[in-house]
């Protein structure tokens, strides 16, 4: 039976928010014949979710026990995926419902695509949705396309969390980046220059908004340059090798 | 002019060794027409080292693979040389490397053997070209990997082209080897030509180092397997 794995990396600080995530994973309903695993990998020396894990029963906990960042962290959770699907779930964010259906039908729509963006509402501290127009035109992307905007614009068509990818794809191209900053970005370039994806008009998943994102620590931006650079210089070398 | 790069991360308390690190780059005799620039990366909270070659501090505790990559990001030569810390060149450590180059046009990476105090480090592939894919069924054979990839220079685009250093707890570097072995041949050297310090203070000693190991193998196991069901050439497909 096709199953699609739900990657989540999150630290004890996030025990408060995990509940509503996996709430949101456990009243999914999935096309016919799918079935989905929670995979739960936990950043940290003091694990603490353990317990939270326990309440859902698709959920697979793993505590790391040492302090590995989010891409390590999401790597060795992708090492543990069974799934022909990965779809990556922040630890403080929430599928929309109906998002893996819409996501996994796009796969079966189109089966030669590798990977699958999904469009978010934000979810606002008082827990109301609101919504946001897409950052480039949705629908099919063909390979190399998000590159071409990347190259052109300095940032991403789409907001990386929320993505889908073939469980092959992603390992195939060393998964998420040894990057302190998009370090998400840095994958769905590699993913995105070799196969064509779809990005969805539907909104897939909720991404919630508060004062603990990790993108709004006081040191961010620092290094988000550096890391840009980095994304610029795998794309133009990939299109260096090829046409070598 | 030609440029190699030497890449360097390190870490505050590691002033002294690199110092010597430093020296062994300046000692370098090249090609003719050669040049050789130094970027050093620091990791860590309280940045202590500047002076020490092309030099950025990353502000924070980072990790080496992520060192290593922002590093990476600085790179001006087409050519990059890792070289740890708290290893050393020995003389004519770039030149062996570079002549390698310029005499298999068609390789993209080269792997020098290290000297330790009392040994020669092992090589379990010999001397020689190695065809493409070669590192990767080493390790999903033995489970190891055949060389020290501390001594890797490599072309710089195909180093930027997987991803740089991976995000992989234990064995960020062999991953990445066995990623550029999947692309072209490259060229294993065993004459060592730089010198590999034992030390306390060695990561590879710390009592973290000895967990996540298989975890790690894992992953390189997964990304072989998966790169070549794809039949993957990252860029080059």
């Amino acid at each position: 039976m096709p199953l699609v794995s739900v990657l989540t990396a999150a630290h004890a600080g996030r025990a408060p928010l995990l509940p509503a995530t996996g709430e949101s994973l456990a009243t999914q309903r999935l096309p016919v014949g799918w079935e989905l695993e929670w995979i739960i990998e936990e950043d940290g020396p003091e694990p603490a979710l353990a317990q939270v894990a326990a309440g859902f029963p698709q959920a697979s906990h793993r505590a790391l026990g040492a302090r590995m960042g989010v891409a390590g962290t999401r790597n060795l959770a992708l090492s543990r995926a069974r799934g022909d699907l990965v779809h990556v779930l922040d630890s403080d964010d929430l599928l929309a419902p109906g998002g893996l259906a819409t996501v996994i039908t796009a796969f079966e729509r189109e089966p030669d695509i590798g990977w699958v963006a999904g469009q978010a509402d934000n979810l606002m501290p008082d827990g109301c949705r609101v919504s946001f127009e897409p950052i480039s035109p949705t629908g099919r992307v063909e390979a190399g396309a998000v590159n071409d905007y990347v190259l052109e614009h300095g940032r991403g068509p789409f907001h990386p969390a929320g993505l889908t990818l073939r469980t092959d794809l992603a390992r195939a191209v060393g998964g998420w980046a040894a990057l302190p900053r998009a370090e998400d970005m840095a994958l769905v370039v590699a993913a995105a220059e070799v196969a064509a994806g779809y990005h969805t008009p539907e909104v897939t998943w909720l991404y919630r908004q508060h004062p603990g994102q990790m993108t709004r620590a006081d040191d961010w931006p620092d290094l988000d340059p550096a890391c840009w650079t980095v994304i610029r210089q795998r794309i133009e070398s990939m299109r260096r090798l090829k046409a070598s | 002019m030609p440029l190699l790069s030497v890449l360097t991360a390190v870490h505050g308390d590691r002033a002294e060794v690199l110092a010597a690190a430093g020296e062994s780059v300046a000692a370098q005799e090249l090609p003719a027409g050669w040049e050789v620039e130094w970027v050093v990366q620091e990791d860590g909270d309280f940045p202590r080292l500047s002076g020490f070659g092309r030099y950025e501090a990353n502000g924070a505790q980072l990790g080496v693979a992520v060192t290593r990559n922002l590093a990476l990001a600085r790179v001006r030569g087409e050519l990059v040389r890792v070289l740890d810390s708290d290893d050393v060149l020995l003389p004519g450590a770039l030149a062996r490397a570079i002549e390698a180059f310029a005499e298999h046009p068609e390789i993209h990476w080269v792997i020098a053997r290290p000297r330790m105090a009392d040994a020669v480090y092992f090589q379990l592939l010999p001397e020689g070209v190695h065809a493409r894919g070669a590192i990767g069924s080493y390790v999903q054979e033995h489970r190891r990997a055949p060389v020290h990839c501390a001594g890797l220079t490599a072309r710089t685009a195909t180093v930027r082209a997987v991803g740089g250093w991976c995000a992989n707890p234990r064995a960020e570097d062999i991953e990445l080897v066995a990623a550029i072995s999947e692309l072209a041949p490259g060229y294993l050297d065993g004459t060592p030509s730089w010198l590999y310090r034992n030390h306390d203070g060695q990561t590879v000693r710390q009592p973290s180092w000895g967990n996540l190991h298989a975890e790690s193998y894992l992953m390189i196991h997964q990304r072989l397997a998966a790169a070549r069901a794809l039949g993957l050439r990252m860029g080059t497909n």
